[in-house]
């Protein structure tokens, strides 16, 4: 045990990312995680079971509707925002803060963190979702992996850098979340352009097969009409430039504020 | 108020730590206000009531605050903003926050790592046995009493051998021997040229670091220096005597008649306290009346050359 943590801890990067996630392996968020894993699973086998005529789209509709509007900003909210925000409320953040290691290392190290943790319980359960529920479709579970991850690349900066900014970080991100995220941008314009949700939903909606798509065109013209706006590029770009972004502010946090 | 330092605390005349102008304000709130000081090798005991301002000036000194004015340098360096400067420091917090999934040694050892020592896990089983700690312990720190919490601070604290060591209350939760055997361990470090600055409210535990003390009061540097010479220099504040001969109601009386003293209090047969401004005349009067009475003079102490007298004085004002 000892010879193992110490090789994970042999760097100041590498205990830096060992300590986050030993923080972040709390058992509630276990439970959430496998509870979710657990519902997707069983919507998998739901949408398997049920007449629909069209799995595939109703997959994706799933991966849409729950999986990235709902199932990953709020996991990533849950996990992120606690990986600074703990230490803040303990007030341990001061143990990491004295020592010489740069900001910028622990603002990566700390997202780094977050996503090791966030990634595996969003993008197995619901890919698992699309594998279970669908056609066995492989395209289909590429683009659910591939744009869950850039969501959760997103998200995650995003929610680090809420998780030190504010003490509420959970409260102000579900109210971001409900508010931003799920009403006003899927109005579309310029709003939807302000939105995390939009590019990696983009990002899907140009990787499933051209068939499927054209079946959920027929479903739900609307969502793809907005979707659609955004280009390939932007849809790749824009989520890791904003966890990019994030992650630059966590550490300019971190040189000027107080510490607890 | 400054006197010079004592001889052997601190050890050398090398300047640690200088705090020039520094105020913080949290709102209207003024926790520190414009103060001047600097700290050298040696312990130094922070002193002052509670919301003095002692936490504030320790994170102040550390860099955890930023000053609303002035400005603290560690060395020449800011440890705000130097990692190097931050790595000659190590900090004994005051909260009781900690990394509480991780055993005592995962704690230090992930510090020394953070601190880029070459043999950390090494260096941090030494740390842990100073306070002594077992390394090996499997037990994670949240299932610590407050006590072994405390000593794990410190050990992460000393893991780096840091130049300067500042510690925020650092014997609450400790048990008797432990808080004898941290005295000793400051006192060591103290010795062996390091700055050492602790914190703390309960005098007598204070009295034990050594004599040099910075004393604060609502926010403001109260008096530096070495207590016993902050006592010496209260010209303003008479020193109470003890006067102990075989006669004390007649002597009393005659030293109040003399005017060499302003309060005359006789406690026992034998014993007399008494309150002078000027110790000297009244240390040539005293005997020289005792002389005219033909009384035997068994003691002269002084009663209020304590820790808790200089500082009930400096942040209470004088007593009436």
């Amino acid at each position: 045990m000892t010879a193992l943590g110490s090789a994970m801890r042999s760097t100041p990067a590498l205990a830096l990312l060992w300590l986050f996630t030993q923080n972040l392996l709390t058992r509630g968020k276990m439970v959430l995680a496998a509870a979710l894993t657990f519902i997707c699973i069983i919507l998998g086998v739901a949408i398997r079971q049920s007449t629909t005529a069209e799995p595939d789209v109703t997959s994706v509709g799933f991966v849409y509707f729950f999986g990235l509007a709902l199932m990953v900003p709020v996991l990533s909210l849950v996990i992120s925002s606690s990986v600074l925000g703990d230490l803040v409320e303990d007030e341990s953040l001061v143990y990491i803060w004295m020592r010489p290691v740069s900001r910028a290392t622990i603002a990566v190290t700390a997202w780094i963190a977050s996503l090791f943790l966030t990634l595996p319980a969003t993008v197995i359960p619901l890919t698992l979702s699309v594998v279970i529920g669908s056609s066995n479709n492989f395209e289909l579970m590429l683009a659910t992996a591939g744009s869950v991850a850039l969501a959760v690349i997103a998200y995650s900066g995003l929610f680090t850098l809420l998780g030190l900014l504010t003490k509420r970080a959970l409260i102000v991100g579900l109210l971001y979340l409900f508010i931003w995220e799920f009403f006003v941008a899927r109005v579309g314009g310029g709003a939807a352009k302000l939105s995390i949700s939009t590019y990696p939903s983009a990002a899907l909606v140009r990787w499933i097969p051209a068939e499927t798509l054209e079946r959920w065109r027929d479903v739900d013209p609307l969502s793809l009409e907005i979707l659609e706006e955004r280009s390939m590029e932007a849809a790749m770009i824009v989520p890791p430039a904003v966890a990019l972004i994030c992650v630059g502010l966590t550490a300019l946090r971190l040189a000027r504020s107080r510490i607890s | 108020m400054t006197v010079p330092p004592t001889p052997g605390q601190p050890q050398s005349p090398d300047i640690s730590i200088e705090v020039d102008r520094v105020s913080k304000s949290f709102g209207t709130l003024t926790a520190v206000s414009d103060l001047s000081l600097t700290f050298s090798p040696g312990v130094t005991a922070l002193l002052g009531p509670n919301g003095a301002g002692k936490s504030t000036l320790i994170r102040l000194l550390v860099g955890l605050e930023r000053p609303s004015t002035g400005r603290v340098r560690i060395f020449g360096g800011d440890p705000r903003t130097s990692a190097d400067t931050r790595s000659k420091v190590g900090i004994v917090p005051q909260q009781d926050g900690m990394f509480g999934r991780l055993t005592a040694f995962e704690t230090v050892h992930v510090s020394a790592v953070l601190s880029k020592l070459d043999d950390a896990e090494r260096l941090a089983r030494e740390a842990l046995q100073t306070v002594e700690l077992d390394p090996d312990m499997t037990r994670s720190v949240d299932a610590f009493s407050k006590g072994m919490r405390q000593r794990v601070k410190v050990a992460q604290a000393l893991v780096h051998d840091p130049m300067v060591i500042m510690l925020d209350e650092p014997l609450n939760g400790l048990d008797p021997r432990q808080r004898r055997h941290m005295i000793s361990l400051f006192n060591r470090l103290g010795s062996e040229g390091k700055t050492v600055i602790v914190s703390s409210h309960v005098l007598d535990e204070v009295e034990r670091f050594g004599s040099h003390v910075v004393v604060l009061a609502r926010g403001r540097l109260a008096a530096t220096g070495d207590y016993r010479a902050i006592r010496s220099l209260m010209d303003d504040q008479p020193a109470r005597i003890r006067i102990v001969c075989d006669n004390a109601r007649t002597v009393g009386a005659e030293l109040m008649a003399s005017g060499l003293v302003s309060h005359v209090e006789v406690v026992a047969v034998d014993t007399v306290e008494v309150r002078t401004v000027d110790v000297r005349t009244f240390r040539v009067g005293l005997t020289s009346i005792c002389h005219k009475l033909q009384v035997a003079l068994s003691e002269i102490s002084p009663i209020d050359d304590d820790l808790e007298s200089v500082f009930k004085y400096l942040v209470e004002g004088p007593a009436r």
